[in-house]
């Protein structure tokens, strides 16, 4: 019979610090499905998709000494998947990497669009990820990234604002320029 | 996740994952590694706000060694003379390093949870006031004596940059004549200053007055100035050969 660990994530990186390289498998089990789903909307499929999981899990296991157990280890795992998988479209030249420093809404946000219930108006969550589901490719990355990780990953915006490295505040910005994006892609969803 | 599938496939792909790790002989990087990360971010940006601190100090010293920092009190001619004297590839170089050090910062979560703009903000005001309150001190009359005679390529640096621009005269006041006075300079040159059409003095001068003349010399070597500004009084005050002569409107 198969007993499932209930410990945290955190409490099982930290085993990790101590050199266990089996544990690591527990956290590589619980993230590997959702690592998976996050590259393929970044538009990665198949064997391109595995490929980059397992950098990402290489990765953060040779980076796992520099993880802070005193804060959530999925935005970590998750800043180091954005990072892989931008450097993997920046090769790919499939789209510009965002340099998020110079973009005008990293500069100085609109404080109008920050409201999280501004970003909801009008759709349910599962109508919303249904549309999204079916536009991802339609909508720049700056935008699909934001409302990936909240509405398929379940982040709030300071988690959203670690992993992306940008201001909390522009990520209610983008998440509110992202659902417009895709009310105008989907129009008849919205009727 | 209750899929017994899915689990089974999930189990061999992280299999898969922690496989490679041990085939490649991917290793930790040991806690220190990161400890000397950190440490060089911060002795980094640390670096970079005492040299911002150190350019920004500089170019406002500059600009009141030259003399063009005054200028701006006497309207458009000022501005335009003040503007001109501006260090501005060092300026430019000096808000680089303020990009360099908010993207350096940006490793820290509460720097990058901020809008750029009010960090930048935030670094402008406090390096200009920090760069006023060292131009205050005793730091670069130093640094500027001691290059002069140890550092050449810095010496070289300071005189040029604290050179007065060609349309910024200093001097002694030694005589007033019928329009003006004279000055006498530095290395002993004698000038005469006139009022630049349309403008009016209006300060109380008097001989031995050092002064900071604005404005462009004729053919003849008359000064037409267009403001005149009080640095101090000369120690060994020249004879004086008229009475002190206020020019008002």
């Amino acid at each position: 019979m198969e007993t499932r660990d209930e410990r945290r994530d955190e409490e099982i990186a930290a085993q990790v610090q101590k050199g266990d390289i089996e544990t690591f498998q527990l956290l590589v089990e619980r993230y590997e499905q959702k690592m998976g789903r996050y590259a393929r909307r970044f538009l990665f499929d198949g064997d391109e998709a595995k490929d980059l999981v397992q950098e990402v899990f290489i990765k953060a296991y040779v980076n796992i000494q520099g993880f802070d157990t005193d804060r959530r280890f999925s935005p970590w795992l998750y800043r180091i998947a954005h990072n892989e998988f931008v450097n993997a479209l920046k090769k790919k030249k499939k789209e510009r990497a965002n340099i998020s420093l110079f973009d005008l809404d990293v500069l100085l946000p609109s404080l109008k669009l920050t409201a999280k219930e501004t970003a909801d108006g009008g759709f349910n969550q599962q109508e919303l990820k249904k549309m999204l589901e079916g536009s991802l490719d339609r909508i720049p990355q700056k935008y699909r990234e934001p409302l990936v990780l909240y509405y398929f990953d379940e982040m709030d915006y300071k988690e959203i604002a670690d992993v992306l490295r940008i201001p909390v505040s522009t990520v209610g910005v983008r998440l509110q320029r992202g659902k417009i994006m895709l009310r105008k892609l989907v129009p008849e969803q919205t009727k | 996740m209750n899929d017994p599938i899915a689990q089974t496939d999930s189990s061999k792909e992280s299999r898969r994952i922690i496989n490679a790790i041990k085939e490649r002989d991917v290793h930790m990087r040991p806690r220190r590694y990161f400890m000397l990360r950190a440490a060089l971010i911060a002795v980094a940006a640390f670096l970079l706000f005492l040299i911002l601190l150190y350019m920004v100090s500089f170019i406002i010293y500059a600009l009141h060694e030259d003399g063009a920092w005054f200028a701006a009190d006497y309207g458009i001619s000022g501005w335009s003379l003040l503007l001109g004297a501006i260090p501005w590839g060092l300026l430019i170089f000096a808000f680089i390093l303020l990009l360099l050090l908010a993207n350096l910062l940006r490793h820290y979560t509460f720097v990058s949870h901020q809008p750029l703009f009010y960090l930048l903000f935030a670094f402008i005001v406090i390096i200009t006031l920090g760069g006023f309150f060292l131009a205050a001190t005793a730091l670069h009359p130093d640094l500027s004596q001691y290059s002069a005679a140890n550092v050449p390529f810095l010496g070289n640096f300071y005189e040029y940059e604290t050179a007065f621009p060609a349309s910024v005269h200093r001097g002694v006041i030694t005589s007033f004549t019928d329009g003006g006075f004279t000055i006498t300079d530095d290395v002993g040159i004698t000038s005469s200053v006139v009022a630049a059409t349309g403008v009016v003095f209006i300060q109380d001068f008097h001989v031995g007055d050092v002064v900071l003349v604005f404005g462009t010399r004729n053919a003849s070597g008359t000064i037409s100035a267009f403001g005149i500004q009080r640095i101090g009084i000369a120690t060994s005050t020249p004879t004086s050969s008229a009475p002190a002569s206020p020019v008002l409107p």
